[in-house]
């Protein structure tokens, strides 16, 4: 063994990393070789030092210190735990989705029994009926702060009452859905909560007129206007033969109408009138009949909820108790509020309705003509004059023809006269 | 259970382990609060990561893998930060060195200086960080050939290896240094 391959062996020997065959053939050489010997001999005392240097004991606090630091480590756990929580919340959702739909599903299963059984005109009524079913999760979003209400209940979880609410609604609602299909009668009486939005948009060339008018029309039949908004220097028409820029109004403005006479008022809007034109019109209707009578039905169920607590509440002995009735009173009460500020919005919007108006003033009569309609005439214009140049085009070319024709027929019996007397000359030339 | 991020039972887990956590720490970074921060900061990257621990293979060198890759990490950027010693400063038209003080003992002491753990340390304190970790982790924190090549994910060869020519070299370095203090 040379003195190279000991020194690297060394470190192996002294930690015992060497197999028998190579232990015995190192301790031959350190025999024999003095130098390696020293080498060994100070890698060892060198390691022998390396391992007495102490372990050192934790600072003090140090275990205090890292607990601290673990507790603000833990939120990004229980994030992951939340995370599952989502999970598990929008697993209830989805099952939530399901038992709503069965109604719906069963409704829909025995409409089609009945409009079987039924004769034709009692079928429009019913259709009427069933229809706002068809959404219950639309208008819903609309309420966020009530499911929120809900949902917040729900994550208490401690009391027996919270857990019920909501499930307790939802059949409750279900039921009374079944019952309105069934009897058909008590549905029929109450009175429908159909928001209606119109949007008009028009062009005027007289733009102070045309907005005192609709303010007039607006107080005759009883309503307001929400928001008026009028900008003067948006548009300018450029008048050529004065040579200067005319300021053009427009505006917008928001009219509640009662919804009785929208229909009255959306028509004045919207007509034609000598200075007026229609650029655009549009209305939508919201049906909130269900969602309505559904929120009542849960407001009604809270309040009876509410008179057993106020009972419970008169025979309540002890603090623990008063308090604890006193907590389910209040969130009772809160969530009737909730609903109830849901059931008077629906109230307010489908009593008066929308009018979005935008007035455009426009300056000249043949402007008041939308762009559209302008750019269609002068296609069909240019596209009839093309035409007519075409056909008259055709026209001359024919007439051209048979101009031609008797000309024709004199060129070609001069041909032939021509041709029949060359040929003849011919046949004599070679003769 | 410590996997769904119990801090007890966490703590359970590292009772042993913190210490030589903190001495491995203390060994790399020769400075007490930064050891006692970085081992902190080490074993709650452990806690935070237990979850994605893969359990077959040991939590004992994969939490020390953590520990000492966290103390190169914290090294490297201190270095970063570290001004030079050698290199002028630049202030606007003035150049000035660094002063410091001149920390060799007094001919006195350097009669019966003797090999100490202080200068075995400034010793390994030179040393590159493949050999300076070998050294902190085999010879004085005794892990096993295994254990090495798992925390510093190397084959026991090149663990092998670097353990010689690690020893090798501090033993070169200290001679050195003897010879100067000398």
């Amino acid at each position: 063994m040379i003195c190279k391959e000991c020194r690297q062996k060394i470190s192996l020997y002294l930690d015992n990393e060497l197999t028998e065959e190579e232990k015995t053939r190192f301790e031959n050489h350190i025999s024999e070789c003095e130098d390696c010997r020293n080498e060994l001999e100070k890698i060892k005392s060198l390691v022998k030092e390396l391992n007495s240097i102490p372990m050192e004991e934790l600072p003090e606090g140090y275990c205090k210190k890292l607990h601290m630091k673990l507790k603000d480590a833990r939120p990004e756990e229980k994030k992951t735990k939340r995370r599952f929580g989502i999970r598990k919340m929008s697993a209830i959702a989805a099952a939530l989705i399901i038992v709503l739909m069965v109604p719906f599903a069963l409704n829909s299963g025995r409409l089609g029994m009945q409009t079987n059984e039924m004769s034709m005109d009692s079928a429009p009524g019913e259709y009427y009926e069933v229809s706002p079913a068809e959404e219950p999760a639309a208008p819903r979003m609309d309420y966020g702060s009530t499911d929120n209400s809900i949902a917040k209940s729900y994550d208490d979880g401690d009391y027996a009452v919270s857990e019920e609410t909501e499930g307790e609604a939802w059949t409750e609602s279900a039921e009374s859905e079944i019952k309105v299909t069934v009897a058909g009668e008590g549905y029929r009486d109450r009175q429908l909560k159909i928001i209606k939005n119109g949007y008009v948009s028009v062009e005027t060339e007289d733009y102070d007129l045309f907005i005192s008018q609709v303010k007039g029309k607006v107080n005759f039949y009883g309503g307001y206007i929400e928001g008026f908004e009028t900008y003067s220097n948006n548009y300018y028409y450029y008048d050529y033969e004065k040579d200067e820029n005319i300021n053009l109004k427009n505006g917008y403005m928001t009219v509640r109408i009662p919804q009785e006479v929208f229909d009255d008022a959306y028509g004045f809007i919207t007509e034609d009138g000598d200075m007026v034109e229609v650029v655009s019109e549009r209305t939508n209707e919201t049906d909130l009949t269900k969602s309505y009578y559904d929120t009542e039905s849960k407001v009604e169920n809270l309040e009876a909820q509410e008179a057993r607590l106020q009972e419970l509440f008169a025979k309540a002995e002890n603090i623990p108790e008063i308090m604890q009735i006193e907590n389910e009173l209040t969130r009772v009460r809160n969530q009737i509020d909730a609903y109830r500020i849901n059931l008077s919005d629906i109230d307010y919007r489908s009593s008066m309705s929308t009018i979005h108006i935008e007035i455009r003033e426009v300056y000249d009569n043949d402007k008041i003509k939308p762009v559209d309609d302008n750019l269609w005439q002068r296609a069909k214009e240019s596209f009839t004059r093309t035409v007519n140049n075409l056909i008259d085009a055709l026209e001359a070319f024919v007439i051209f023809i048979f101009g031609f024709l008797p000309l024709l027929a004199v060129l070609l019996v001069f041909v032939l006269i021509v041709y029949v007397i060359a040929k003849t000359i011919m046949r004599k030339v070679k003769k | 259970m410590s996997q769904k991020g119990d801090i007890d039972s966490f703590e359970t887990l590292i009772k042993d382990y913190k210490k030589v956590a903190y001495n491995i720490a203390l060994k790399y970074l020769r400075n007490k609060e930064d050891a006692e921060d970085v081992s902190q900061e080490s074993l709650i990257k452990v806690f935070k990561n237990i979850n994605k621990f893969n359990m077959n293979s040991s939590f004992k060198t994969w939490m020390y893998r953590i520990v000492v890759n966290s103390c190169l990490d914290f090294k490297r950027k201190k270095k970063e930060k570290t001004v030079s010693v050698d290199q002028p400063f630049h202030s606007g038209y003035d150049e000035f060195y660094m002063e410091l003080e001149d920390e060799k003992s007094s001919p006195e002491e350097i009669v019966d200086r003797k090999l100490t753990s202080e200068m075995v340390m400034d010793a390994i304190e030179k040393l590159d960080d493949d050999f300076k970790s070998i050294i902190i982790l085999r010879d004085i924190n005794d892990f096993t050939y295994d254990e090495i090549s798992r925390i510093l994910t190397c084959n026991i060869g090149t663990v092998k290896s670097r353990i010689s020519r690690g020893r090798q070299k501090l033993k070169e370095i200290l001679e050195e240094n003897m010879k100067d203090y000398n």
